[in-house]
Order: structure tokens, then C-alpha cells, then sequence
């Protein structure tokens, strides 16, 4: 099997729950699509904008998100922030996300040990 | 608004299958693509935006990425759906009609009850339909699973687009069709009576004509081809166009049904068949130049719909 591409795959399910707590995570300020993607790169982390407009939209419609639109420099722009429920919810996730790191730490000691 | 950027957002809309707002999501990438073209390349050209665009993908592409969930047909192919469908329709009718007229018999008098013959044409017209919809929605089904696209690609032979491209009528010609139609209409409400009358006056009695409903047919095609016309002076659509070529096929078909109950008598055997072949020729040509008009007519429609496509 080529790994290149299963790594693909494998990244592409990573990423999908991990873009959403990045997410999750940047809009305590409000902000709005170009500048989400544009601050994300800068860090490291590229997101195509047919993934990001998308779950942004589906984040507001679960009522994780809010948004508004506002004229900033003769511009229109949608700008996103996280509600109370968004919060309560990232919250949640990440302490399901500390358990996952736990637990592979673990695994990974108890792999070292034994080698 | 930049024409190009216009076009694909209306054609990322026409495959939005979301119950979120479109508008909105219109809206918001509107925003994004001229942002982006102007932080990236310095100012919003038609150039810029053609790049940017060409970054987003296709607006099939987009919309997919918006819609709600997996759909068992990708919508890109909805507009097939109803093209092949009713193109298909439209030639198993033609079919059955020719079929009805070299079946038709002028010497013989063979009854046909108008309310089987109206049954038997509804009947076949709905299994029929819903067969062929049933197999292309299946075709489409299996495109969709294989994921095998482009299937359109026809559309960018430029002759046949341009053939297909929806033109604003004519008012010559539209005057002449209701000038034409109205004419036959009045020549089946008034003519034919007249001229049996005169033939049983001159002692031949060559047509004999035991049921109307034929001439009604014939009266129906005229006066709702004449509504049509009128009707397109206020708005051209070809869905009008497809709506006129399938009652006018309907009606047509009906008509050779009911050509059971003619007869032609009291004149010389090469006479009569004479005017047999050339009833006949005639019912053909007709259906023929109906079909074609109506497939014109659903391509048109559809082309009109999905021109886009393949243009950005």
C-alpha cells in the first residue's frame, strides 16, 4: 500500500476534528474568514477556504458559532465568534482531548519501557 | 458586479443543495473572492479574479462542499435527468404515432371506443415516462457512485452551442405561426364539413367521417399552438416550447387512433390509395418536424441551464 497516500487519508480524519477545535479556539475574537485562514497560516497550519467557509457555516447553523456582518473599509465581511454554547462545548472536547493525549502517552511510555 | 465572478457564483448557487441560506452563502464568498483577489494581487481585475476563481475549483466543486449531505445523484446532473428523460419521451411518442399510422387502414372501418383510446394513451404515456425515469435516474445513480464526470463535455463544441442558444423570438415569425395556426384551425372548424358536404352533393362520397373527435384533435392543436405564440410575447421560455411540442404529439397520436374511423369510398382503387400513402406521408412529416422542434426545444432548456458549466 503506498503510505503517502493512506498518511493523506489518515491526515484528512485528523484534521477534521482538529480544525474544528482550532476553530473553536481562534474565534474568542471575532473574526472572519480571510483573516482566520491568513492568521492560521502564519502559525503553521494552511486550510483550503472550500473546507473552512463550509464548517464555519455548519458550526453556526449547531449554534457553536455566531456571526455578523459588518462594513469594514468599504468591505463587506462575515465576521464569526464562538457563542456561550461553543464554549461549554470546547470545553468538553477538550478534556476528551487531554484523555487522548494521556492515554497515547501512556502507550508510548509503556512501548519505550519495554524496548 | 465582475461578470465573471457573477457568472460563478450564480452557477455555485444553481448547485447549492442546502436548506441554509443561499443568499447568504452567495453573499460570503462574493466577499471572500474579491478580498482575497485584492490582498493577493494588489487590486480586483478580472485577471485576479479569474485566478482566484480558478483556485476555489469548479462551482460544482463549492457548492458540494456546502450542501448538507452525500447525495445519491450529484446534482450537477439534475438538468440531464429532465433532458434525457424528455428527449426519450419525446421519441418513444414519435414512435408510437408512425408505428398508429402505417397501422391505419382506409378501407376498412375499425370503431375505437374515445374513452379506451384516451385511457390507452394516458397509460402508455405515464409507464413509459416513469420507465425511462427510473432508468436514468439509475444511470445517473451509478455516474454518481463511480464518480465519473464531465459527462457534458458536449456542450463546448461551439457550433452546437450556438445552435442551442436561446434566441428572443421573432415577431414575424411568431405573427406568422399564429396567422398559420389560426388558419388551420379555422380550416378544420369550417373546412372539412364543408367540403364532405360538397363531395356528397357531386355524388362522391369520399371521406366518411363516423366520429368528430379527430377534428377536435386537430382544433386542440391549433388553438393551444396559437395560446402559445401569444403567451411568448410576454415571456419566451422553452419550457412553453416543450409544454406545446408534447400536447401537440399527444394530440397527434390521438388523431391516428381515431383515423381508424375513416373511410375512403365510391372512388377507383389507385385514388383511393393515392390519398391513403399521402395522408399518411403527411401525419409523418408532421410528427417528424414535432419531434424535432420538441427535442430542439428540451435542449434548448437545458443547455440554457447548465451552459455555464463548463465555461469557467
Amino acid at each position: 500500500m503506498d503510505i503517502q497516500s493512506e498518511l493523506m487519508n489518515i491526515t484528512s480524519e485528523m484534521n477534521r476534528g482538529f480544525l474544528q477545535l482550532i476553530i473553536l479556539t481562534f474565534l474568542d475574537v471575532p473574526s472572519y474568514g480571510y483573516d482566520i485562514i491568513d492568521s492560521l497560516e502564519k502559525i503553521g497550519y494552511k486550510v483550503e477556504e472550500n473546507t473552512l467557509y463550509p464548517l464555519l457555516r455548519r458550526l453556526e447553523k449547531k449554534e457553536v458559532l455566531i456571526s455578523e456582518w459588518k462594513v469594514v473599509d468599504n468591505k463587506p465581511r462575515k465576521y464569526y465568534s464562538i457563542s456561550k454554547y461553543g464554549k461549554e462545548l470546547r470545553e468538553e472536547i477538550m478534556k476528551i482531548w487531554s484523555i487522548q493525549n494521556l492515554i497515547l502517552q501512556k502507550l508510548s511510555d509503556g512501548r519505550k519501557e519495554n524496548e | 458586479m465582475n461578470e465573471k465572478l457573477n457568472e460563478y457564483l450564480n452557477q455555485v448557487k444553481a448547485y447549492l443543495n442546502t436548506s441554509d441560506n443561499k443568499e447568504d452563502i452567495i453573499k460570503e464568498l462574493e466577499a471572500v473572492v474579491l478580498e482575497k483577489a485584492e490582498k493577493k494581487y494588489g487590486q480586483i481585475t478580472d485577471e485576479s479574479i479569474s485566478k482566484i476563481l480558478s483556485e476555489f475549483g469548479s462551482p460544482a466543486e463549492v457548492a458540494k462542499e456546502y450542501s448538507d449531505e452525500q447525495e445519491l445523484i450529484d446534482p450537477s446532473y439534475k438538468n440531464y435527468i429532465f433532458m434525457l428523460t424528455n428527449t426519450f419521451f419525446a421519441l418513444i411518442i414519435g414512435i408510437n404515432l408512425i408505428t398508429n399510422v402505417f397501422r391505419i387502414s382506409f378501407t376498412s372501418f375499425k370503431p375505437e371506443n374515445l374513452f379506451l383510446s384516451i385511457l390507452e394513451i394516458i397509460g402508455t404515456c405515464f409507464s413509459t415516462y416513469f420507465m425511462l425515469f427510473g432508468i436514468i435516474c439509475f444511470l445517473f445513480f451509478m455516474l454518481t457512485k463511480y464518480k465519473i464526470k464531465n459527462i457534458a463535455a458536449f456542450w463546448e463544441y461551439k457550433d452546437l452551442s450556438t445552435f442551442l442558444a436561446v434566441k428572443p423570438p421573432k415577431v414575424g415569425e411568431m405573427i406568422s405561426k399564429i396567422i398559420f395556426f389560426s388558419v388551420f384551425t379555422l380550416f378544420v372548424f369550417f373546412g372539412i364539413d364543408a367540403i364532405t358536404v360538397l363531395l356528397s352533393k357531386s355524388g362522391l362520397q369520399v371521406i366518411n367521417i363516423s366520429d368528430k373527435s379527430i377534428f377536435f384533435a386537430f382544433l386542440f392543436v391549433g388553438l393551444f399552438d396559437i395560446l402559445v405564440y401569444a403567451v411568448k410575447f410576454y415571456r419566451n421560455t422553452e419550457l412553453l416550447d416543450i409544454v406545446k411540442g408534447f400536447f401537440d404529439l399527444i394530440l397527434l397520436w390521438f388523431a391516428t387512433i381515431k383515423m381508424e374511423n375513416f373511410r375512403i369510398t365510391d372512388i377507383a382503387e389507385e385514388i383511393s390509395k393515392g390519398i391513403s400513402i399521402g395522408l399518411k406521408v403527411a401525419f409523418i412529416v408532421i410528427t417528424v418536424l414535432v419531434i424535432i422542434e420538441l427535442i430542439v426545444s428540451i435542449l434548448r432548456y437545458s443547455i440554457n441551464k447548465t451552459k455555464n458549466i463548463m465555461k469557467v
